[in-house]
């Protein structure tokens, strides 16, 4: 890597102020990780965005521009290693691609009644100190479990908006969807996770197997 | 009167824009008298502090205990 023209001072200083990368870092890698289900590609892929946006230092001039330009070049390499993965085994995906599974996956009827309401064995409990379960190991396996259960688009418009925090209409810019859809895929991905937690975790777990 | 259906879309896009007036007087309407509702909207919300934890530096998710590797036996 050369050094072009210096980057911007300020530019610069961003870039040295370690508690703000840190801060932004385990948040992109575990986007870089539900995308691509490869802890060292998504190291990979962080570190690079990272060196990205070191290049471009003077193309920004505060924390929030900083993130966004991390977050657009990382985007741009998941979406590089995902292009190549496809070449890799285009066989593999050339059967189930046109099975678009957000129609089956992303549909609750089943728990509701003819009139919307709740059926009886579907009616969400409270969850009881969530705080406790946040400290304990097992809950985090089982939260990933559940977010990479989530159909792709689903987990990768929730972890954009949830992870990244961008707002419903920075997802609808990045990803050329309608503000409505934006909502409607957030409302899954959230009956989706919370429908795995309550079976896995927050609910009557009796009988493993 | 909100179906308990439709309140779990308002629930969830109350996280994501602002409801407008209406929205929100039937929000609040159904989880007056619905309970199942209102533990909806308590998992949303925990769905949300868990996703900021599990973002932050000191959360890692641990490996499971299957996960051990006989270590440098090969190359
Ligand atoms: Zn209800």
């Amino acid at each position: 890597m050369t050094e072009t023209s210096p980057p911007s001072a300020k530019g610069q200083a961003l870039l040295h102020d370690n508690d703000y990368l840190n801060e932004i870092r385990p948040a992109m890698l575990k986007f870089a990780t539900l995308q691509l289900s490869d802890p060292h590609q998504a190291e990979d892929a962080v570190q690079e965005a990272f060196i990205g946006a070191l290049k471009n230092a003077d193309s920004f001039d505060n924390r929030a521009a900083l993130k966004t330009w991390v977050f657009a070049i990382l985007k741009y390499k998941i979406a590089d290693i995902l292009r190549f993965r496809q070449k890799q085994d285009q066989h593999l995906i050339a059967s189930d691609h046109d099975n678009d599974s957000d129609n089956e996956e992303g549909n609750f009827d089943h728990l509701f009644d003819q009139r919307g309401h709740w059926q009886e064995q579907s009616r969400p409990s409270k969850w009881g100190n969530p705080e406790s379960s946040f400290q304990q190991g097992q809950f985090w396996l089982i939260f990933d479990a559940c977010l990479n259960h989530l159909p792709e688009k689903q987990s990768r418009i929730f972890a954009m908006r949830e992870f990244i925090g961008l707002s419903g209409e920075e997802i609808c810019k990045e990803t050329e969807l309608s503000t409505t859809n934006v909502n409607v895929i957030l409302h899954r991905a959230r009956m989706g996770l919370r429908q795995c937690l309550e079976n896995n975790w927050f609910g009557k777990a009796e009988t493993p197997c | 009167m909100l179906s308990c259906k439709e309140t779990t879309k308002l629930v969830s896009e109350n996280l994501d824009r602002d409801l407008s007036l209406r929205e929100r007087i039937a929000l609040k309407m159904h989880l007056s008298i619905c309970s199942a509702c209102r533990n909806l909207k308590q998992q949303m919300n925990v769905l949300r502090q868990a996703t900021s934890f599990y973002t932050q530096e000191d959360v890692d998710t641990p490996k499971p205990p299957l996960d051990k590797k006989p270590d440098s036996e090969s190359d």
